[in-house]
């Protein structure tokens, strides 16, 4: 997993077991459908083309999948420094109440060249920031990520009801959403697919060189590995503890921002169906692997379109579709975790100790 | 089960699908819940009302739970696609969405449960159920004794706060030296803190509350109750749907909104062709929004007091009266 | 062999051709025959890898072998339903090396603690008997009523034993039971196992210490290499005979030319070190200490009396709290970049703590610690792959390194290759200074020489060496000068002082 040396064919290698778990959970979708007294093959004929069948399926797989991604590589990112990062949500929700702050609060009159950009660093900035309240607790106070990162999640929510409730509420003081936000930050798009898939598209090879080729990514490993051996190395534990929790959070704030600028073009209550979790089990199925998190993302994206369309075409109650994809999720991270011989990233191997 | 079997599940599975997608005559329609229809509230009402145009209007219907944003605008289309009449977003959320696939499906109607956006085929429909609520307003100024009156909602959102005006209209036009307070307690399912907040405006000497919050009002009538058990002469009221029966003893009436019904009334006028472009209101006259006195408290009210209440609502039924409500 | 049963059993365990394989044709052991008398101690020796644990575990019921039979108390063992619990009614006894005591727990609550017999309620006082009834028997001398966190290494060692007998072990298996002892803890572990063995219980001593077995042991059985090459009495062969039988080679003494005083500055001065510890005794107070080039410095002393907090002030991540660290005559700040670049190497027992990281590759390791400032393999905050793997290959052929594939993990090493990748590093940059810890902890024989060989040519070389140990042994063969850490505190050896001159300086009493 942590190898220098990654050819092509222990990425393939790798990529078995994933693959088999989606297959395998695909099937088993039909059964479970089919017990349930749904006709299996509309269901999953119904899965397949609202995922992949036509044009517009993909635009819905993708349009889910790119938030997916984004956090995705952000859970990545943490897990593989040892950084258990549960805040991915709570840092999309500031990244996306940022984002939305911008655009409707300071910017009106602001040259439109400049306010897409400043809308989307603002997003990252917001969602680094909350990522790096909680790299400083942990830093400076010992308190545990797992911790502060899931309140963190809650005081996210708070703050998006509060703004949407106060100062960022629409102009008219009806509904708890804030304006629309201006055209000039809405995210360029062709039909409903905004640009910023092809940002986290090309912040996926980013994460990849930035973990495996580059001094700051060979550190944040160590640190993962083993933050004792680390520490001796000269490289400190907490700091790179608290840089990625940072740079977790701008990934994960930067899909907030593509969220508000890209598809709903308002901020309200809700606007994350949970994505943040999800994307942990984005980044469990790819095994931590930035760039495998593309093939995750798509995968988890492709599920949630499916789904919907299970519901719209072959009448599956949204329970059991949901159903569906909570077991699809468990079953393909499951077995693709379980794997022993390659999963060292989720379990240090126990000191050797005893008869030799 | 080994994977192997499980690969042969599948191609069993696929093998028997069957792609049968009927004539696009019928009339169809289809709902989107922001969340679960098994919430016993807001989402099931919605989806009660759908099982009834199936039932009453003999139409063929979906219904799709949208857990993502972009699921709103891909929900409306499909189905606008797929040649469906009608397609009701069930909250103001849906807004945008229902604006922007409107404009490319001008076949189909779209309606949002509230809102106040409106296109030549979008619409919102706003439920009046500030008429009832200002009619419990009356009837809680002519029955308070400490001359206090306790408002409870839950989370502070436009309709639960334009509830409220219509009840203190009402308690205003009738009396002038009535208190009214209002407590809001943050959420829709904390009945333990609903009902300290009703606890604590019982302390403060009031003796009729009306609540605005959903599951938790329980904990209202549970503290209600207890105060009358102790002795005391309190009431409150019921909302949404006829609570009178959780609370036999202190419940004097109830605000009901029928939303199953809201959904019919609506889906009957786009069949027949009555849609307009604008608002559609769903108050007494429609059947949609009532006010039901608890029969085994009837006797407690003044007759004055009843003969009163049915003035006013025949006043509001007329359109005489207006009842104030909130900007939304 | 029929036994009639009135007679006590000849023979406590008798393994024979005992065959296990974990990967096709390549077997961890194979045909190895081991047979245990009762009323003996009998030293299980080899090298890491030679297949102790395997076969200690296949005697204790973990594993199933491929091939072979087992008999225990001359009965014979069916190996299909021979379980670690239906070996421990046979009357099979494990001691860790790890403890398998509660710490929280008195000595009494661990011995009636998972006892099957002892029903489902704790009854304090029939337990107090029970346990004093056992100690007697066996003379084994523990505090019953304190609590195992608070007992010493030797007397927590001896509660497990006397646990173990508890639940009627007739053989005990020790695993590397001195190397958390003191040497007088030692040798009272070893008279405690005299008389068990004369109270008719048999032993199983594990051990790579030659001169322990030389010591304790009546029989030694050598495996190498997954065969048990030789089964003899200890009295037929002597400590060079018995690691030539396990490393199928000789090993010389080691030699140690007399060094002429150097008359440079100090490679190393430590003045007035106060550092916090993790407990009381191992706080850091006062350390002087200067090392010449030159010259190898052994610091002896039990584990938890400052060891840790020396090393890891030496290596800057603990910060002291008053006095300095001079390098080569200069002031160091005592971060972990800035000893490294004034020169001071740091070698760690603790390889997978402090060292090497297991899951990094050979290649990773290799640069571990110059992510900051090495440019050979560092530039622009890019890493350089290709010359990482050229260099850990490099380094891989000349130390012998198995495998030597820059991109095999660490965790598919032994811990003799690793730790051999983890000398070259240190050695790579010319170190003035090298700190090293436990440097051959957990070592095999063969491994630990390569080891103890570096450290001399370090000092042949005139580079300076600070060797930490809490083997005594080590210290005394390589050490030019001798001072003792004890509470935190250097105490002075006297040249020339033997080990029990050292032991009795460790334990804090007066040396003569």
């Amino acid at each position: 997993m942590s190898s220098l040396a990654r050819g092509p064919a222990a990425l393939v290698r790798d990529a078995v077991p994933p693959t088999l778990a989606v297959l395998g959970a695909l099937a088993l979708v039909g059964v479970f459908v089919a017990l349930l007294g749904y006709a299996p093959g509309r269901a999953l004929t119904a899965l397949l083309r609202g995922s992949l069948g036509s044009g517009a399926a993909w635009t819905a797989t993708l349009l889910k999948a790119s938030p997916l991604l984004l956090t995705g590589l952000a859970v990545a990112l943490s897990f593989r420094c040892g950084v258990w990062n549960i805040g991915a949500e709570g840092q999309l929700l500031v990244g996306a109440l940022c984002a939305t702050a911008v655009a409707t609060r300071t910017l009106p009159g602001a040259p439109a060249a400049l306010v897409l950009p400043a809308v989307v660093l603002a997003g990252a900035a917001g969602g680094a920031l909350i990522g790096a309240v909680a790299g400083a607790l942990r830093a400076t106070r010992g308190v545990n990520e797992v911790i502060s990162t899931i309140l963190l999640n809650f005081v996210a929510i708070q703050l998006v009801a509060l703004a949407v409730h106060g100062p960022l509420q629409e102009a008219a003081g009806a509904y708890p959403k804030s304006d629309a936000l201006p055209a000039a930050a809405m995210l360029p798009a062709i039909g409903r697919l905004h640009g910023g898939l092809a940002v986290a598209l090309a912040l996926a090879f980013a994460t990849q060189l930035l973990v495996f080729r580059s001094a700051i990514g060979f550190r944040l490993r160590a640190v993962g590995h083993a933050p004792r051996a680390a520490r001796f190395a000269g490289i400190s534990p907490e700091l790179y503890g608290w840089l990625v929790l940072a740079l977790a959070g701008g990934l994960a704030g930067l899909a907030g921002a593509f969220e508000v600028a890209g598809v709903t073009g308002t901020l309200y209550e809700r606007i994350s169906p949970g994505t943040g979790y999800t994307a942990i089990a984005v980044a469990l199925l790819a095994r931590l692997h930035p760039l495998s998190v593309i093939p995750s993302a798509l995968f988890f994206g492709a599920l949630e379109a499916g789904a919907g369309a299970m519901q719209r075409e072959a009448g599956v109650p949204a329970v059991v579709a949901q159903m569906v994809q909570g077991l699809v999720v468990l079953l393909s991270v499951g077995l693709s975790v379980a794997r022993p011989p390659r999963a060292r990233g989720l379990r240090t191997p126990e000191p050797k100790r005893g008869i030799d | 089960m080994s994977r192997s079997r499980l690969v042969a599940a599948l191609c069993v599975v696929v093998a028997s699908a069957c792609g049968d997608d009927r004539d696009a005559a019928a009339f169809r329609v289809a709902l989107l819940t922001p969340g679960s229809i098994a919430d016993g509230g807001w989402n099931a009402g919605a989806y009660e009302g759908l099982r009834e145009i199936r039932e009453r209007l003999g139409a063929e219907v979906r219904h799709v739970e949208t857990r993502t944003p972009a699921e709103f605008e891909e929900g409306f289309r499909d189905f606008a696609g797929r040649g469906y009449t009608l397609v009701f977003g069930h909250g103001f959320e849906y807004q945008e969405a229902a604006a922007r696939v409107g404009a490319e499906f001008p076949e189909t109607v779209f309606i949002t449960t509230s809102g106040d956006t409106v296109r030549s085929n979008v619409a919102p429909m706003v439920f009046e159920l500030e008429q009832a609520t200002y009619l419990c307003g009356v009837l809680a100024a002519r029955m308070t004794e400490t001359g206090r009156i306790g408002l409870i909602g839950g989370i502070d959102l436009p309709s639960i706060r334009s509830t409220f005006q219509a009840f203190r209209g009402g308690v205003s036009a009738t009396r002038s030296d009535v208190e009214v307070r209002e407590v809001f307690i943050g959420n829709f399912d904390d009945t333990a803190a609903a009902r300290e907040a009703a606890l604590a405006l019982l302390e403060e000497g009031a003796d009729l509350l009306l609540h605005q919050a959903n599951a938790a009002g329980r904990g209202v009538f549970r503290a209600v109750s207890d105060r009358a058990a102790a002795g005391a002469r309190v009431f409150a009221f019921g909302i949404n749907r006829d609570q009178n029966a959780m609370a036999p003893e202190v419940v004097l009436a109830s605000a009901t909104l029928d939303i199953p019904a809201a959904f019919v009334e609506v889906a009957t006028r786009v069949r027949e062709g009555r849609f307009t472009a604008e608002p559609v209101r769903l108050g007494m006259n429609e059947g949609i929004v009532h006010l039901v006195l608890n029969p085994r408290l009837r006797a407690r009210i003044p007759a004055a007091t009843l003969d009163e209440i049915d003035r006013i609502e025949a006043s509001i039924r007329s359109g005489e009266l207006v009842v104030p409500r909130g900007a939304f | 062999m029929p036994q009639a049963t009135s007679r006590p059993a000849a023979y406590a365990a008798r393994l024979h051709g005992v065959s296990k394989a974990f990967v096709p044709r390549r077997p961890v052991l194979d045909g190895v025959d081991l047979a245990v008398r009762a009323g003996e101690i009998h030293a299980l020796l080899g090298e890491n890898g030679a297949g102790k644990s395997t076969l200690m575990k296949i005697l204790v019921g973990l594993l199933r072998p491929d091939a072979g039979s087992i008999s225990l108390a001359d009965a014979p063992v069916d190996l299909d339903r021979f379980t670690p619990a239906e070996a421990v009614r046979r009357g099979i006894g494990m001691v860790h090396q790890v403890s398998a005591l509660v710490p929280a727990m008195t000595v009494v609550e661990n011995l009636a603690f998972g006892d099957a017999r002892a029903g489902l309620w704790f009854h304090p006082r029939r337990a107090r008997r029970a346990a004093e009834r056992l100690a007697a028997r066996f003379q084994l001398e523990v505090s019953l009523d304190r609590r195992v966190e608070d007992l010493a290494m030797g007397e927590r060692q001896r509660a497990e034993i006397l646990r173990a007998l508890g639940r009627g072990a007739r053989l005990l298996i020790l695993d590397e039971p001195t190397s958390v002892l003191t040497p007088r803890e030692a040798e009272a572990l070893f008279a405690s196992l005299r008389g068990l063995r004369d109270a008719g219980r048999a032993v199983i001593f594990i051990s790579h210490k030659l001169s322990e077995v030389e010591a304790v042991a009546d029989r030694v059985t050598i495996l190498r290499q997954g065969k048990a090459t030789a089964s003899l009495s200890a009295r037929e062969a002597d400590a060079r005979e018995l690691g030539r039988l396990m490393l199928g080679r000789d090993v010389p003494p080691l030699e140690r030319p007399a060094r002429t005083p150097s008359v440079a500055a100090p490679a190393l001065e430590i003045r007035g070190l106060c550092a916090p510890g993790l407990s009381e005794a191992s706080r850091l107070r006062e350390i002087d200490l200067r090392l010449d080039p030159g010259e190898i410095l052994g610091i002896v002393g039990i584990d938890g009396n400052g060891q840790r907090e020396l090393e890891e002030v030496l290596a800057g991540v603990r910060r002291p709290t008053r006095g300095d660290v001079c390098v080569g005559g200069r002031r160091i700040a005592p971060r972990p970049r800035a000893l490294r670049a004034a020169g001071l190497a740091h070698l760690s027992g603790d390889r997978d703590g402090a060292g090497l990281i297991s899951a990094f590759t050979l290649a990773e390791n290799w640069i571990l610690k110059g992510s900051h400032d090495d440019r050979r393999f560092f530039r622009r905050g890019w890493l350089d792959r290709a010359a990482a793997r050229r260099a850990a290959r490099a380094a891989a052929e000349r130390f012998g390194i198995v495998p030597a594939d820059p991109d095999a993990p660490i965790a598919s090493l032994s811990g003799g290759n690793a730790q051999k990748l983890a000398v070259a590093r240190e050695l790579d940059g010319d170190p003035s200074v090298l700190v090293a810890v436990n440097p051959t902890r957990g070592l095999d024989v063969g491994s630990a020489r390569f080891v103890h060989d570096e450290l001399l040519a370090r000092r042949r070389s005139g580079g300076a060496v600070l060797l930490i140990s809490t083997d005594l042994d080590e210290v005394l063969a390589l050490s030019d000068r001798i001072t003792a850490l004890v509470r935190g505190a250097l105490a002075a050896v006297p040249p020339g002082s033997d080990r029990a001159a050292i032991g009795a300086i460790l334990l804090g009493e007066a040396a003569a």
